[in-house]
């Protein structure tokens, strides 16, 4: 049974409202539109969203505060920011805000459905205990026997690998901004040392894609960080 | 002047002989001996010699000398004298005026020079005061010209600008724009060019600026050369002052045309996402027939190209304004240009790619976002000129001080004459138009990246070879503690 979503589009602009609210709507959603930050809190309290659409660039509190007074006042309800190229140091900030995801604008509906769909499934799942372990595509990962298996292979990791790989494997499908992977695996005090992960994604890589020029595991969110494909 | 200078001397002579008569008329009333009426008539030599000068005290002292030998020495009334103490007294009084004559007028002579330098002094102060408070939005040489001449009170003031080609010729002065221009191209300071008027080069540094004639003057070598230097300065500092003014007035213009780019580019951004969600949302229902769906999927990718080019202008424009400040973290140069390749390649056309690097490279101390923008508009470049097809060739170098990073396309050929001016903003290769389109800031937001990591941006080119762009990093202190 296709279930019926209901999802708040947060936009001042009343073209891009529009077209999303009528292909949204056509694709099976259930559309509730706000134009600004302050609507869509007083929608929020009326109605229960399954997710949020918010823009980052409004007038009024500005899609930034409304997205940290929306997550503070609804941990579990995901929301995905609508933003424009160009804007690393927004899309990280709207991450930190307590927005799970974000959109670049321009964008396809059929990107913006998948992600409003993974994010959505995302929060309706119980989350698995920590060290449960996960399987993506081939790549299986046992934090409890401290092991990662391709095909069934075992793949040697070295510590600070297996534990980066365990980080974006439990966010799969989130983009992981530099700054939290690395103060979560190397500490609080390493936040700018960029240069660890890349080198140390680049080994991950070599290890676990088939083709580590053409990642298909570890994905690069340009100027953001990584994120691990969808399981 | 000379014959007012002769009738001075003159009249001045008078009344040193009609003081010397007086003098001598009313020591013989009062019955002076010899001695008392020597003593009164030496006084007079002296204030004469302090006074006036040499001349005048020395024929003052001969006649005293004719009065004292007539009035005071026996036998009177007569020329001549009989006691040879007398003799020796009159001779010993006039080598004492005389000495005393000449001690006096050098002393005097030394205070006026004194007096002058002191006086040209306060005025070359005033003249370096009035250029500090030049006005920069006028022409230069007027304000000068009119400041020396009234200070120093000349007759006529010439001067020639070499930097602004501008001649100016204030008061009395027949000096023409050509003379001067030979002065400052012979670079020596030529005699007059007329009668009392001197010539001085202008020189700042060892650079000529210019020339300078000062007409009716009196004044000495060593103030019309003080002058010069400071009508050096102040030529030279004008010229400071408006290559400043240009420089500012072309980045204020550039800042305005980025910023309308990037307002525009940021209008566009709103209607193409509504385009594109109503396209993308129609390809997405699939209800649509064959024909309906292909113009869908044509307007889809239209307005997808769009969005890349204005998503190019936004970018570079915004590199293009700010003023760059790298955030500089160590960057695995292989790794970064790596990344940088991968992240770009579907968007290079089809070019096959070669990469070369030195293993022994490590590290670099640069920004990462900075540094892929730079790389990412070579790329595009060799990518948009280069043959179709053709592979796109990048290495990577170690020079002594220097990290060399090229990328090299078949095809295109950029004639010497371009090779400098494609960088500058705005700038458009003749007949690029018609290869690919283009906004001319890519490159110039390469120079301005490299530049701002203290290396440079150039392009070598060949006709059979192609092209290549080359950026060079410096290698910091840095890059070592890795």
């Amino acid at each position: 049974m296709k279930q019926r979503w209901n999802v708040l589009v947060v936009e001042d602009d009343a073209g891009i409202r529009q077209s999303l609210f009528e292909t949204l709507t056509a694709l099976g959603f259930v559309v509730g539109e706000a134009a600004t930050g302050e609507e869509a809190l007083v929608r929020l309290r009326m109605v229960d969203y399954d997710a949020v659409l918010l823009d980052i660039n409004m007038p009024g509190m500005g899609g930034m505060e409304a997205c940290r007074q929306i997550s503070a006042s609804y941990p579990h309800l995901p929301i995905i920011m609508l933003t424009v190229r160009d804007a690393e140091d927004e899309k990280v900030e709207a991450l930190d805000a307590g927005a799970g995801d974000y959109v670049t604008k321009p964008f396809h509906i059929r990107e913006l459905t998948a992600r409003l769909r993974a994010s959505i499934r995302r929060a309706q799942t119980q989350p698995l205990p920590a060290d449960a372990p996960t399987v993506i595509g081939e790549l299986k990962l046992d934090p409890a026997r401290y092991r990662v298996e391709k095909q069934g292979q075992e793949i040697h990791l070295s510590p600070k690998e297996f534990e980066v790989l365990r980080y974006l494997m439990q966010h799969a499908g989130r983009p992981v901004p530099h700054s939290r992977l690395l103060t979560s695996i190397w500490g609080a005090e390493y936040g700018s040392e960029r240069e660890y992960l890349r080198v140390l994604i680049s080994q991950l890589r070599k290890k676990i894609e088939d083709d580590p020029a053409r990642p298909t595991y570890i994905l690069t969110d340009s100027y953001v960080g990584y994120r691990f494909r969808e399981a | 002047m000379a014959g007012k200078h002769i009738r001075e001397a003159l009249v001045r002579l008078l009344i040193g002989v009609a003081a010397a008569l007086c003098i001598t008329g009313v020591a013989y009333k009062l019955g002076f001996n010899l001695s008392s009426a020597t003593s009164v008539h030496l006084f007079l030599v002296t204030v004469i010699a302090l006074r006036w000068g040499f001349l005048e005290a020395s024929v003052v002292s001969l006649l005293s000398v004719a009065c004292l030998d007539y009035f005071f020495t026996e036998p009177l009334f007569q020329i001549y004298m009989a006691d040879s103490r007398d003799w020796v007294a009159l001779i010993t009084f006039e080598s004492v005026a005389l000495v005393v004559s000449r001690l006096s007028n050098q002393v005097s002579q030394h205070a006026r020079a004194s007096e002058l330098h002191g006086a040209n002094l306060q005025k070359l102060y005033e003249i370096s005061q009035g250029i500090l408070l030049l006005d920069g939005q006028e022409p230069i040489e007027q304000q000068l010209g009119t400041l020396i001449k009234e200070t120093f009170a000349v007759r006529g003031v010439a001067l020639w600008n070499a930097y602004e080609l501008r001649a100016c010729v204030l008061g009395d002065c027949e000096v023409s724009e050509a003379q001067m221009r030979s002065i400052y191209l012979k670079e020596e300071h030529a005699g007059p060019v007329a009668e009392t008027s001197t010539s001085r080069v202008l020189h700042s540094g060892t650079r000529a600026v210019g020339a300078l004639v000062l007409c009716g003057h009196s004044l000495n070598d060593a103030s019309i050369n003080a002058i010069a230097s400071l009508t050096a300065v102040a030529v030279e500092r004008a010229r400071s002052f408006s290559a400043a003014a240009n420089a500012e007035a072309a980045r204020q213009g550039e800042q305005l045309r980025s910023a309308i780019l990037d307002g525009l580019a940021h209008a566009f951004k709103t209607p193409l996402t509504t385009i594109q969600t109503c396209s993308s949302g129609l390809i997405e229902l699939d209800r649509l027939s064959g024909t309906e769906k292909r113009l869908v999927n044509l307007i889809d990718s239209e307005a997808g190209r769009l969005n890349d080019l204005t998503t190019r202008v936004l970018r570079t424009a915004r590199a293009d304004t700010s003023t760059l400040r790298p955030k500089r973290e160590r960057l695995d140069v292989v790794n970064f240009v790596e990344e940088t390749i991968r992240e770009f390649a579907p968007q290079l056309d089809q070019h096959p790619i070669v990469f070369h690097a030195n293993s022994h490279l490590k590290y670099l101390w640069a920004d990462e976002q900075l540094l892929k923008l730079a790389l990412s508009q070579i790329f595009d470049n060799a990518a948009k000129y280069g043959s179709p097809g053709s592979a796109i060739t990048i290495d990577i170098l170690e020079e002594e001080a220097e990290i060399l990073l090229s990328v090299h396309n078949e095809g295109s050929f950029i004639p010497e004459h371009e090779q400098e001016k494609i960088f500058r903003r705005f700038y458009r290769s003749p007949g690029s138009n018609l290869k690919a389109p283009g906004t001319g800031i890519g490159l110039s937001v390469v120079k301005r990246v490299t530049e701002s990591h203290h290396g440079r941006a150039w392009v070598s080119s060949d006709r059979q070879a192609g092209t290549t762009f080359f950026l060079s990093l410096p290698r910091t202190g840095n890059e070592e503690q890795a």
